[in-house]
Order: C-alpha cells, then sequence, then structure tokens
C-alpha cells in the first residue's frame, strides 16, 4: 500500500488527479471519495470520466444514489451522502457493479461494512486558501502513484 | 372525461383526478416527508415500502373527494420515470392492474413533463394563458427545478419536448438542501433557507456559474463559496446574525441565474410562454421574479401542483392524450432524461 499526500490548488488540478488517476483504473475497481460538502469529490469524478473518454456529463448523484456513465469503461458514480445505515446501501449491488465496470463511492463511511475493499481511497479536505484542498490517496493496487508525485509534488 | 394520475417515484405517493377540462377534482398526497426528515433524506428501500402500504388507500381516496366511481375514469397516466426503480415499480404496476380490471388505456408519463404540465390544471385563481390553450403550435421554454434536476427545455409542435440545459453538477434543489445543511437549517432545504432569508435584505457577495456559451448550470461551486464564508466567520461572536444575510445571498444567485439564462434561452427560441415547474418553483423569490420581470408570459404551477403529486401526471397524461401516441407496452425507466419517453 502507498500514501501520498497532495495538495490541489484550484478545480483544475483536483479535475487533473482524476484524470492521472484514471489511466490506472480497469473493470472491477472500486475507489472511495471522502471528504465535506465542497471539497471536490464530484469534481474529481469528472476528472475520472474525462480521462476515461465519457461522453456523458458527471452530475452529483446525490438525490438518486447511483449514476452510470458509458465510456471505454462503465462508470457507477455512487453517492451515499443521504443514506443513514449499510442496510440502505445493500440495495445498490456495489458488488455485481463492479463485475462489469468501475465503482467510485462518494461518502461511503457509512456503509464500509458491506462494501468491497477499495482500489484506491481518497480523503479531500479544506485548507485555509478557500481554493486548495489537501488530498490524501491510499493506493491499494499497483498503480503508478509516482506520475502522480512528479505532477503535484514537483 | 376523467384521468388518473399516480405518481410514486420518490417520496411522495400521490393520486390524482383532473376531469377533461383540466380542473383538479381530487390530489391526495401521502407525504413521507416525516419518515425522512429523520433520515435527513429520501431513503429508497424505506420509501418503495411506504408506497406499498399507501397506494390502495391514496387512491381510494383520491376517488371519494373526486365524488366519482371506478367506471367514471376513462384513462389512466403514471410516472414510469425517472426516479427509484422500486418506488417507481409499485406505482407502474398498480396501474398496470388498474387498466387491465378496469379495460382502459394506461399512459406512461414522464415525471419531469408532469411537473410542467402541471401548469395546465385549472384553479380557481389560475386561468390558461393564451400561449397555454396553443401547446403544441409554438415554442414554450420550461424550466423545471427540483432536487435532482435543473433542466431548460423546449415544448414544441406535437407536445415533443426537447432538453437543451441542464446542470452540470449539484441540482437547484439539492444545492438548497446542501446549503442549509452548511448553515445547519434543517431539511427540506428549500423553504427553510426562504424564512431564513426573509429575516434581512442585506446579501453578501456569491458567485453565480453563468456557463457561458452553454444553457447549462452549476451550483456547486456556489455551494463551496458558502462553505468558506461560513468556515471564515463560523467562530465571529456575530455569525448567527451572518447566517440569514448568507441564506439570502445564496436564494439571490440561485434566482439570478435560473432567471437569467431562462429568459436569454426563452427570447433566442422564440418562446410563446415560459412554464417554471418543479419544487424549486414553490420558492417565492424565484415565482415572484419570473412573475415581476419576464418579458414573455409566464405560468407557473400554484404552489401545492410545484412539488410531486399525482394531479400534474393525470395533466400530462390529459394534455398528452390527444396531442401523441403512445404505447400500452411501458415498463419503468429509472434513468428517463426530460422529453424522453
Amino acid at each position: 500500500m502507498d500514501k501520498i499526500e497532495i495538495t490541489s490548488k484550484s478545480e483544475l488540478d483536483t479535475k487533473l488527479l482524476g484524470k492521472l488517476v484514471s489511466n490506472y483504473l480497469e473493470v472491477g475497481d472500486i475507489v472511495f471519495l471522502n471528504g465535506d460538502l465542497g471539497a471536490g469529490k464530484t469534481k474529481l469524478v469528472e476528472g475520472i470520466s474525462e480521462g476515461l473518454e465519457s461522453p456523458q456529463t458527471t452530475k452529483s448523484p446525490t438525490f438518486v444514489l447511483i449514476h452510470e456513465y458509458a465510456s471505454k469503461i462503465k462508470i457507477y458514480h455512487c453517492d451515499l451522502y443521504r443514506i443513514k445505515n449499510e442496510h440502505e446501501a445493500i440495495d445498490l449491488n456495489i458488488d455485481e457493479k463492479s463485475e462489469d465496470g468501475i465503482v467510485i463511492i462518494e461518502w461511503p463511511e457509512i456503509a464500509k461494512s458491506i462494501l468491497p475493499s477499495p482500489s484506491i481511497e481518497m480523503y479531500l479536505s479544506h485548507c485555509d486558501n478557500d481554493n486548495y484542498r489537501k488530498i490524501i490517496i491510499y493506493n491499494y493496487k499497483d498503480m503508478g502513484i509516482d506520475e502522480i508525485n512528479k505532477e503535484f509534488n514537483k | 372525461m376523467f384521468v388518473l394520475g399516480i405518481e410514486s417515484s420518490c417520496d411522495e405517493t400521490s393520486v390524482g383526478i383532473v376531469d377533461g377540462d383540466g380542473n383538479v377534482l381530487s390530489n391526495i398526497i401521502s407525504s413521507q416527508v416525516d419518515i425522512h426528515s429523520f433520515y435527513g433524506g429520501i431513503v429508497p428501500e424505506v420509501a418503495s415500502r411506504q408506497h406499498i402500504s399507501h397506494i390502495q388507500k391514496v387512491c381510494l381516496a383520491a376517488l371519494s373527494e373526486a365524488s366519482i366511481d371506478w367506471s367514471d375514469i376513462k384513462l389512466i397516466a403514471v410516472t414510469n420515470g425517472p426516479g427509484l426503480a422500486g418506488s417507481l415499480l409499485v406505482g407502474v404496476n398498480f396501474a398496470k392492474g388498474l387498466s387491465a380490471s378496469l379495460g382502459i388505456p394506461v399512459f406512461p408519463v414522464n415525471h419531469m413533463d408532469g411537473h410542467i404540465y402541471a401548469a395546465w390544471a385549472k384553479t380557481d385563481q389560475n386561468k390558461l394563458l393564451d400561449f397555454q390553450s396553443l401547446v403544441g403550435e409554438q415554442n414554450i421554454t420550461c424550466l423545471v427545478v427540483s432536487g435532482g434536476h435543473t433542466d431548460l427545455a423546449i415544448l414544441k409542435k406535437y407536445g415533443e419536448i426537447k432538453l437543451i440545459g441542464e446542470t452540470k453538477d449539484d441540482a437547484a434543489g439539492e444545492a438548497f438542501d446542501k446549503v442549509a445543511r452548511i448553515l445547519g437549517l434543517r431539511y427540506p432545504g428549500g423553504p427553510e433557507i426562504q424564512k431564513v432569508a426573509e429575516k434581512t435584505n442585506e446579501v453578501d457577495s456569491l458567485p453565480r456559474a453563468w456557463m457561458k456559451g452553454t444553457d447549462n448550470f452549476s451550483f456547486s461551486g456556489l455551494k463551496t463559496a458558502v462553505y468558506n464564508k461560513v468556515k471564515k466567520y463560523k467562530n465571529d461572536k456575530n455569525f448567527s446574525s451572518y447566517i440569514p444575510i448568507l441564506a439570502n445571498s445564496f436564494q439571490e444567485s440561485v434566482v439570478d441565474v435560473l432567471f437569467t439564462k431562462t429568459i436569454n434561452v426563452a427570447l433566442r427560441e422564440k418562446s410563446s410562454g415560459i412554464v417554471l415547474a418543479g419544487g424549486v418553483a414553490a420558492n417565492l423569490p424565484l415565482r415572484n421574479q419570473f412573475l415581476e420581470h419576464s418579458p414573455i408570459p409566464v405560468a407557473i404551477p400554484e404552489f401545492k401542483l410545484c412539488t410531486d403529486n399525482g394531479a400534474m401526471i393525470a395533466m400530462a397524461g390529459l394534455v398528452n392524450y390527444n396531442l401523441r401516441t403512445f404505447s400500452q407496452d411501458f415498463d419503468v425507466k429509472p434513468n428517463l432524461r426530460v422529453g424522453e419517453l
């Protein structure tokens, strides 16, 4: 397991991180995104989705819990923000979905006990500078994290 | 002719009945908002279970309040998407069962279109505007704003609805809910923010995402801007008096962007009218902005028809029955977008 910490200095940075991460994603991968409201989780998903050349708009799935995007690899974009306990996440069939695509889960905390282990987990947090975000990446797969290090920790 | 409309796409089980002239005879809504408020939002599993236990009672209550009998119903309209699959299934299966037993047609309605056609319902205060009588002949610009959607669409000839703009991140109603949470207000956020904002006329500067060159919206940046303001001032001793100012500024930013972009589209698309619909259309400052400042006639459903309800689905069935052909063979479509069938 690798862990790196980077600072995103703008929404564009966060999106770029998503694009870099997307290079290493394949069917079956599960990505956890943790962070407060407005930390940039959906922006990161937008970067991943663009990196995988999805023609579809990524939108917040808070209301409907899950969105599906067609791209080079199918992307399932889940959001457990409104869920109160793990039982309510069972309906989403995350295990089944990871069989034919990448599953990205925002606010996974509440349902961690029933969710499969992530391939990558990220923690996004606000900084004193309104535009900056601290992002900690836990890399549980053999991902070329050097490239991300090179880009952000120059 | 009486049309029965069934709505169960999200957290309301509702059945409404309208007559052939678009008068709403009954509109029973069994709200789950208390249950979901406890959970801080809508929970799919809880929602579908509630629909099953409510739908028959709600339907019988609608018939009773309209003082009509099963045999008077000539058409059933039911929401088949978008929404939560389990919840939609309850309504669609109930509607199909009724259709088979009564021997009358059942018409699938896109929930988002239902919001739009709520503006065609006749009420005491609300007479149809000229452009509404000519529906299907001239372009009508529609803004549908709710917890899950912010859609700009053109209602064209023969009832065809074309989506031309949507949110790229958070829906307007979702932004209200999340900003309410950031400000420590209750769920649902729309009415709370409106109420708190009424305490002040002051505004602080907050951004507006114009998404220039497109007809799309974005409210995520605005949400983050409110978050940053709270972060900056939360330890200030006057913070509690700053909350109404933030609520007011947030609301003003949302209203400004929704109004300006909708008017631009309406003028460009040579629309004969504008329909403002969806749950967020119950927001008073938004309604007033449209009613007082639009250069083009504006129709907005009355308050109780803005949020999810069965009468709006019945209205969509009634208006479209004469405009469109439809198939009896349909299924639930959780991902339906505005204008799709």
